[in-house]
């Protein structure tokens, strides 16, 4: 077995043991934390590299799969075995995380420079971190339990980081609550396809859970089961990839630190659903139904956010409902059967989704927490480099050609179209979401870049905005870089003759087919794209971007606008029926509790021992009270001898000890014969 | 020869010994003496025990160390108790000691 | 043989009788080296070579200082004047180590094993104790050495001054 396999374990390792360092540190020592988690974080990148030369170099001509198993614990016949799995896809995701993360890690050290509690941060950043690596290399079933909880704690940590604000605290408990509801339907999922398989293992020499012998078990089984059990587990990446409708916590998840959001969105949390469905992908493929519920749920969910993102205010809003629509396109790549197409697009979102974030953070940081797209403006002279990342991660989020975006977008509309082609009728949903879904991505990141970049400034502080420090430059630049270039991985097959090489695809899934280009879809989603960056400048030009003036579209449709805005009521429609019904629930065991249960019960008890009391004082004043001073003097006597055990005096005690074990022993030998 | 009942017996007269200098004795001190007395009449008992009963190997003389560790920790801690306690009450008499009384 | 155990089972008894019973605390110690020594002359006639070494080097080298360190840094050698060295009740404690004594000796007796004499004396050499802890004994080893730590430290802990005008000391 190769040294990395072997090791593969140190990759989410070195993270926890620098977390769990800088715990100890003190709150002043913000360089020795920052770097020793950032040093950790250096040296995971550096493994995952490694494991993916490793992947890269034996994977040549096929598909190379190493798993490293180990028995955690056995009781009686059975064990509980826990183990790491080498991949193409774990060692995309380990590249893609490891990577993402370091950058945030440094932008953070900028980012975070005033906040007292700069430690704290680094260790939960770490911990996040962490958890996420070990998320994506386990091959046990228990041990991806495991840490997808421990993502699902430390967000719940970073989200809540600055825990005096009520409306953090609101949103830390909000994003735990709804995960922790998706991921019930995880927990039963797991725990029935082990009963099924028999084995917590994915990939076991054909022993593994994810492996033909099993899946061909229940497959064989019949009926639902395969289907129960994989919509049971995309309840949990429902959770944490925020699909409709536990969406919710998502952009309420903004109010932790911006490189948190960044963390979140683009490389860890919510890219922790995705993974598990690529994960899971052999076990979705077994009833055709599962992939089907995911290409809807994420058509829906893509264009779903998409719609609410064109008229939020708030810069990180926007980009949270643009993950969410994101999510669901990757969603939609992986149920119309486009599996390379799904990941290929998280791998390029992470890079531009955490451009656009640690863009927004460098924004925000200049902007001194200014968050309101309406009060900024202008920025494009004052913050020069921070415009052309921004710009840069925007048109790849758009899709426009030669940017990361682009390609992933392509693949997925591709498949789509496949999809539809081949079963007709409502499968062609899925498509025309992801068309209009581009739309208006496009047409949203045009309304934020000009609200944001162009006009003058709106407000006091925007005027006074600097460029941020290349703490968090040199990150945007990197991953500016990424978002440029990334998508060449994924050129499609037999495009201009010469690049016929789709490097990506070959690497993810060699012995999966992929489909032949299509220059019609191209050039339609180009043409789409285009046609909404026009509209999108159009609109939001000359007196839209005047101080105190609205938006636009909402002076044209005010009551669409106003739905939009407030997000289609979700978050009221569940205060008016879970929480409401949540409420009405604990009012009305209150309400037993108080009354009836206080009524019957205490009240009845009370009279019954009032009863007794009044026939208890009868026998006491006749029968007891002339046995009691016997009984006063019986207990004084003994009061006497008590005390003088209990004397204070540790010698006295031994003594006493002494002759004690002497009695025992001479109880011992008469009970003994 | 004397044989494994002569050590034992030895053993237990030192172990008495120490026991009453603890029972005994009113300074702290001393009563920290008799407790390592103890010590070291059960350290007899291993190590005879490892003498006269086989097969030697080597478990009693291993315990026997591991005892002697445990003692010089136990005066130690001791003897800085002693101390701190004669600091604070100006008194090593453990009959001064008595704040548990009931 | 006999007679080495003799000696030396008096010289152990006598030395321990005087180390608990005598008034002035330096004698004591005097006696208490005495019955360590003892003690690490019955190591030595066991063929206990390299422990009888360690008794000599941690009890009459270390801990004998130590509790000479004791008695003089407590400043009361004799006690005062009058007063019994021994505390009050001390005929119980007599009685109660008495009677341990008996149960201990009744135990003893005519128990067939107590009888046995080895063919050979076993031996264990120095290097075999090394191998054993390194080996064998590796895990409590480290145990040990970890609570001798922790209690270097919390002794230090302990013995350090008290903070001047520290409230709510009753004096």
């Amino acid at each position: 077995m190769p040294w990395i396999v072997e090791n593969l374990w140190l990759i989410p390792f070195l993270p926890f043991l620098a977390a769990g360092i800088t715990a100890l540190f003190t709150r002043e020592k913000r360089i020795p934390a920052a770097f020793l988690v950032i040093g950790a974080m250096a040296f995971s990148f550096l493994l995952s590299l490694c494991a993916g030369a490793h992947v890269l170099r034996a994977g040549h001509g096929g598909m190379i799969r190493e798993a490293f198993n180990f028995t955690w614990f056995a009781y009686g016949d059975s064990a509980v075995r826990l183990g790491f799995v080498l991949d193409p896809l774990s060692a995309m995701m380990l590249f893609v995380v490891s990577f993402v993360s370091l950058l945030i890690f440094i932008f953070s050290v900028g980012y975070m420079d005033h906040d007292e509690n700069f430690t704290r941060f680094f260790c939960f950043l770490s911990l996040f971190a962490g958890s996420m690596l070990a998320l994506v290399i386990a091959n046990s079933l228990l041990l991806l339990f495991m840490a997808w909880e421990l993502v699902g704690l430390s967000s719940y940590l970073l989200i809540g980081f600055w825990f005096h604000k009520p409306s953090a605290a609101a949103a830390m408990k909000k994003a735990f609550i709804t995960t922790r509801i998706g991921d019930i339907g995880f927990f039963i999922g797991l725990l029935w396809f082990y009963t099924e398989t028999g084995t917590s293992l994915f990939y076991d020499g054909g022993q593994g859970s994810l492996e033909s012998a099993k899946l061909g078990l229940i497959a064989a089984m019949g009926g639902i089961t395969a289907l129960s059990i994989s919509l049971l587990i995309f309840c949990g990446a429902m959770g944490k990839s925020g699909q409709f409708p536990l969406h919710v916590w998502l952009p309420d998840a903004m109010e932790g630190p911006t490189p948190v959001s960044a963390l979140i969105h683009a490389a860890t949390m919510v890219a922790a659903g995705v993974f598990l469905v690529g994960r899971m992908y052999p076990l979705f493929e077994v009833d055709p139904a599962a992939l089907r519920t995911v290409a809807y749920v994420g058509a829906f969910t893509a264009l779903f956010a998409a719609t609410i993102a064109m008229a939020q205010w708030d810069i990180k809003r926007i980009l949270a409902y643009s993950t969410v629509s994101q999510l669901g396109y990757m969603m939609l790549g992986l149920g119309v059967g486009g599996y390379v197409a799904g990941l290929f697009h998280l791998f390029t979102h992470a890079f531009f989704k955490a451009l656009l974030f640690l863009g927004s953070g460098s924004i925000i940081h200049a902007c001194h927490h200014e968050q309101d797209i309406r009060k900024m403006g202008g920025l494009k002279d004052r913050m020069p480099v921070t415009f052309v990342t921004y710009c840069v991660g925007a048109l790849a989020l758009a899709g426009v050609l030669p940017f990361a975006g682009f390609f992933s977008k392509d693949e997925i509309l591709l498949d789509a179209q496949h999809f539809a082609a081949k079963l007709g009728g409502a499968a062609s949903v899925p498509f025309c979401f992801g068309l209009v879904g581009a739309f208006l991505t496009a047409f949203y990141m045009t309304r934020q870049v000009k609200y944001v970049f162009f006009g003058k400034a709106r407000s006091h502080a925007t005027e006074h905005a600097r460029e941020s420090s290349w703490w968090m430059l040199g990150p945007l630049a990197a991953l500016g870089f990424m978002s440029v270039f990334a998508g060449f991985l994924g050129f499609p097959n037999e495009v201009l003759g010469f690049i016929g090489l789709n490097k990506f695809h070959h690497f993810l899934a060699p012995d999966l087919h992929a489909h032949a280009p299509s220059g019609w879809i191209m050039l339609g989603s180009t043409a789409v794209v285009l046609i909404a960056i026009f509209c999108g400048w159009k609109i939001y030009q000359g007196a839209a971007l005047e101080a105190g003036a609205g938006d636009p579209m909402e002076a044209r449709w005010p009551e669409v606008f106003r739905w939009l805005n407030n997000k289609y009521y979700v978050d009221e429609f569940y205060a008016k029926t879970f929480v409401w019904f949540t409420h009405a629930l604990a009012r009305a065991i209150h309400f037993f509790d108080r009354y009836i249960l206080n009524l019957i019960f205490i009240w009845g008890s009370a009279g019954a021992v009032y009863v007794l009391s009044l026939i208890n004082q009868l026998i006491d004043e006749t029968a007891i009270n002339r046995g009691f001073d016997g009984g006063c003097s019986t207990l004084r006597r003994g009061a006497r001898w008590n005390r003088w055990v209990q004397n204070g005096l540790s010698q006295h005690y031994l003594r006493i000890t002494s002759a004690s074990i002497v009695l025992l022993f001479i109880l011992a030998l008469l009970l003994g014969r | 020869m004397p044989t494994l009942a002569d050590y034992l017996t030895l053993a237990a007269i030192l172990f008495c010994i120490g026991l009453a200098g603890a029972l005994t004795r009113r300074n702290a001190i001393i009563v920290l003496v008799g407790i390592e007395m103890m010590l070291n009449a059960a350290n007899i008992n291993l190590v005879a025990f490892w003498h006269f009963l086989p097969p030697a190997t080597g478990t009693g003389q291993i315990f026997a160390l591991f005892a002697i560790a445990i003692a010089g920790a136990e005066a130690a801690v001791g003897l800085a108790l002693v101390i701190a306690v004669y600091r604070h009450f100006r008194s090593v008499s453990v009959e001064d000691i008595a704040g548990l009384k009931g | 043989m006999k007679f080495v155990f003799y000696i030396l089972a008096t010289w152990t008894m006598t030395s321990g009788l005087l180390a608990v019973t005598m008034r002035n605390m330096m004698h004591c110690a005097a006696a208490l080296i005495a019955f360590f020594a003892g003690i690490a002359g019955i190591f030595f006639s066991l063929h206990a070579d390299f422990l009888g070494a360690v008794q000599v080097i941690v009890y009459v080298g270390a801990i004998a200082v130590l509790i000479l360190f004791a008695i003089m840094l407590t400043r009361n050698l004799t006690g005062q004047e009058g007063v019994s060295p021994f505390s009050g009740g001390a005929a119980w404690g007599w009685a109660a180590s008495l009677a341990v004594f008996c149960a201990m000796y009744y135990s003893l007796q005519d128990h067939p094993r107590c009888a046995v004499i080895p063919e050979a004396s076993p031996s264990l050499a120095v290097d075999e104790i090394g191998r054993l802890l390194m080996t064998r004994y590796a895990v409590p080893f480290e145990v040990i050495s970890l609570l001798l730590t922790a209690a270097l430290v919390g002794a230090v802990v302990l013995a350090l001054d008290e903070p001047k005008n520290k409230p709510g000391l009753p004096k």
